[in-house]
């Protein structure tokens, strides 16, 4: 059915979407058919599903960087200037990860001016990215990620 | 120059007028964090643990004072610290220092190999990344 309606709008209105939200939202996420709404002619948006956003968002890799003091751990992430710090690394990784989704909910409840400023608007797509990963409890792999010209580990090969 | 204690960041901090953030989800955590938009709209970050801990190592303290912090010089932060007066601060945007440390990949793929914090630390980047390569090609049974 969403199928069918997709192939004859473009553009849908915000009102229309309410409406139809199931219809909506199975073509976006359950046929992968990105949805354009509008709304009052100057806001518009995109529903897309989150297999679709991380293909999207695939290359904005995380490369995080651990430092061994004396009796800390402390890992650095230079996409979005956070550190996490811990006495031992599970520590200060699970410090890292709260970190960033401390940051993540700080920069889109105040995206507005998080968007225009010089040195925060490109976090935007590694926040986005952050963002979803969350979602799906899979920020902690994320953020430790080998890098996709990396080797490939074990589990994985 | 030594690495601050959390005491003389949170004082650095409100000597530099940074506004302190509340958390979205509130609570503050283990941290509290403070902001400073400047008047280009750059936005400064920055956290400060509770309790009297330092900054224990350098290269993380030089990227908190560059990246966080937005200051050209390290001497920047104690001078403040020292007269109580905000910093005259330039461009935030700086090259990124070089520095001691291994990717965080590396370091979660060792612990995962089973690799122990104590060996970890003695590797260099290079020494650890070898060292996780060599793990996952024995275990895939490479060369044989």
């Amino acid at each position: 059915m969403y199928r069918a309606y997709a192939l004859y709008i473009k553009t849908i209105t915000a009102t229309d979407a309410r409406q139809r939200w199931a219809d909506v939202f199975s073509q976006a996420v359950g046929a992968r058919w990105p949805v354009a709404i509008a709304r009052g002619g100057d806001e518009h948006g995109l529903l897309i599903g989150f297999d679709e956003a991380n293909l999207v968002l695939q290359p904005y890799a995380f490369s995080t960087e651990v430092f061994f003091e004396t009796d800390a751990v402390s890992i650095w992430v230079p996409e979005l200037d956070l550190y996490g710090r811990g006495a031992t690394f599970e520590e200060a990784r699970a410090d890292l990860v709260e970190e960033v989704a401390d940051y993540v909910d700080e920069f889109l409840e105040d995206a507005t001016l998080y968007l225009r400023s010089p040195n925060r608007a490109a976090h935007f797509p590694w926040v986005l990215r952050a963002y979803v990963a969350n979602a799906t409890g899979e920020l902690t792999a994320l953020l430790f990620a080998p890098p996709d010209n990396g080797p490939v580990p074990v589990a994985d090969a | 120059m030594p690495t601050p204690r959390f005491t003389e960041l949170s004082r650095f901090c409100e000597i530099d007028g940074w506004e302190e953030v509340q958390r979205g989800r509130g609570g503050t955590g283990d941290h509290r964090r403070y902001r400073k938009v400047l008047a280009d709209g750059t936005i400064l970050r920055t956290r400060v643990s509770h309790g009297a801990g330092e900054i224990g190592d350098p290269g993380l303290w030089a990227r908190i004072w560059r990246h966080q912090l937005g200051l050209e010089t390290e001497a920047a932060f104690w001078e403040a610290l020292r007269t109580g007066r905000p910093v005259d601060r330039g461009d935030a945007s700086v090259d990124p220092p070089a520095g001691p440390s291994i990717p965080g990949w590396v370091v979660a793929g060792l612990f995962q190999a089973g690799r122990t914090e104590a060996e970890i630390r003695s590797l260099t980047a290079d020494e650890a990344t070898e060292l996780l390569y060599e793990l996952w090609a024995g275990e895939r049974g490479d060369g044989e």
